[in-house]
């Protein structure tokens, strides 16, 4: 279940995220979308509970060394 | 009196219709109802005949090339056409003319399919339903106003109300399975890698499948046949042998899933949707298939990393855009995109984590299973202006664990509920087992009875 929903980040945090990923918006739509975020970050709470098991890791091999 | 594309085959292959007839009932079908469905973004009229003709000559010299030819089809508008513009049913993409046609418009043409368009979608298959972009959202042909879910939205009303008898459709995260559903049509998302994705626009590369709509399973059984096969051009592409086609199977023996967590608690269906599925159930059960219960982890665990993994690889499709000109995407899909670019790289690698435990989670709590089963959709369509915003936030849907698994899915039309508007059962199987799917939704439909019940298009002919 989506468990207990985080409150919005503060807008000027909010600003900041946006900026990082290079998104401008006109002002109304990023009060929307701030109001939305929690709703995401909820879903990225979910991804990292609990921690996936060392058995669940892809494999990994790396080969360069059979040419050094 | 509509026919499916099986009895169309039929006929034209006795030559009792040509296929400029089904051409030009179809053309008439588009002029009267699609100044209110708003299926279409084109109409390629001249196309259209000429395509006919060409299948007519064809049926005349007894060289059909199967039962494809002379069909009335669509494409959703992000199948790339060549010299027939692909917008993507968005402002960013209004003078786009591709050079060449994509892998599966390709094959669907050299099977004799005739053009009659280019359909409607939600804004490059995630926004939407939207009032801001260049062209109306679909509406739903069995109730005016009413939503036909998304993104494959014009395929769906499309094919419901006879305007063409077969389309393609796009599932990221149930882009296919969804509008059929609401629409009271079959669709099926095929196994991840039968049809390639070369000359469709990307939504989100690992979840994206193609595939065919249509009015039975049997019709959508015909498509997949024809959109199937090896493309070196999509890094996904599965080079297999040939499947089983067949439709008439042994259901004795075969084990069928009911994951009635997902509709029961997870989001709970409507009654009509539960009924559906209940008679669903009865059915196979009465053609001899053991049917059990079947517990997998739960919807939210699976909507929780397919959104974030669909909504961050259509964020780096986008990027640029969104960077550059944001203002030409419809403020749906501007949000939608902006949330998928707050996705860190360590989240979408947890998310790809999380797909990997579920896949191996479903897959111990499946094995000897032949089939599963569960809702579509929760139920009816609302009406379109009654649509969220923020809808795909709020509550998993159905339909997301299957494309982070890469299973078939069919959706196929079990009934009616209270508005008299359909609803209906996913049926799924394991990778490659598509055309069991689709035996599975052929035997459902000619025992449920409700593919002879039609939209009364009537009160939309107004516009």
């Amino acid at each position: 279940m989506l468990r207990s929903m985080p409150d919005p980040i503060p807008p000027a945090e909010f600003a900041a995220l946006l900026a990082r990923a290079g998104i401008a918006l006109p002002e109304a739509e990023v009060e929307d979308l701030r109001r939305a975020h929690p709703r995401l970050l909820a879903m990225l709470a979910m991804l990292r509970e609990p921690p996936p098991a060392a058995e669940e890791e892809p494999a990994f091999t790396f080969a360069a060394g059979d040419e050094a | 009196m509509i026919p499916t594309i099986a009895e169309a085959a039929r006929r034209i292959a006795a030559k009792e219709v040509s296929p400029v007839e089904l051409a030009r009932d179809s053309l008439s079908r588009i002029a009267r109802l699609d100044s209110s469905l708003h299926a279409f973004i084109r109409v390629t009229e001249e196309r259209a005949l000429a395509d006919a003709k060409a299948a007519e000559e064809r049926q005349m010299r007894g060289a059909l090339r199967g039962p494809l030819d002379g069909i009335p089809f669509g494409h959703k508008d992000i199948y790339e056409t060549a010299e027939i513009p692909t917008t993507a049913h968005s402002a960013q993409l209004r003078d786009h003319v591709p050079r060449r046609d994509g892998f599966t418009v390709r094959k669907l043409a050299e099977a004799g399919v005739v053009l009659m368009g280019k359909l409607a979608t939600h804004e490059f298959a995630f926004g939407g339903p939207s009032r801001d972009l260049p062209w109306p959202p679909a509406e739903n042909p069995w109730g005016a106003g009413h939503f036909t879910s998304g993104s494959s939205s014009g395929t769906a009303a499309a094919v419901a109300s006879g305007m063409v008898l077969g389309g393609t459709g796009s599932d990221t995260g149930g882009s296919i399975r969804g509008p059929a559903a609401l629409c009271g049509i079959a669709g099926i998302k095929p196994t991840y890698g039968l049809c390639s994705r070369a000359g469709i626009l990307p939504l989100a590369q690992t979840l994206d499948h193609a595939g065919p709509m249509a009015w039975t399973s049997e019709d959508c059984a015909l498509l997949l046949a024809a959109m199937a096969g090896h493309d070196p051009e999509d890094p996904a592409s599965a080079d297999r042998p040939a499947p089983d086609l067949s439709l008439s199977r042994e259901w004795r023996g075969r084990r069928v899933g009911v994951i009635r967590h997902f509709h029961e608690q997870d989001n709970p269906v409507s009654p009509a949707t539960l009924r559906g599925i209940e008679e669903t159930v009865a059915i196979l059960s009465g053609l001899g298939a053991t049917v059990e219960q079947v517990t997998l982890p739960s919807l939210h665990e699976f909507y929780a990393a397919g959104w974030v993994i669909l909504s961050a690889e259509a964020f780096a499709v986008h990027e640029q855009r969104m960077r550059e000109t944001p203002m030409l995407f419809g403020e749906n899909l501007r949000g939608r995109l902006s949330l998928g670019g707050l996705i860190s790289a360590a989240d979408y690698i947890q998310a790809q984590r999380r797909r990997r435990t579920l896949i191996r989670r479903t897959m111990e709590a499946t094995a000897g299973f032949d089939l599963l089963l569960t809702a579509a959709a929760p139920g009816e369509a609302p009406r379109i202006d009654d649509v969220p915003k923020w809808a795909s936030v709020e509550k998993p849907n159905f339909t997301v664990p299957f494309n982070m698994l890469g299973w078939p899915a069919l959706t196929v039309c079990t009934g009616f509920g209270d508005k008299n508007l359909p609803v209906a059962a996913q049926i799924i199987g394991k990778p490659w087992q598509d055309w069991l799917v689709l035996a599975a939704g052929h035997a459902v439909e000619r025992e449920n009875g409700h593919r002879a019940k039609r939209p009364t298009l009537g009160e939309m002919k107004s516009g």
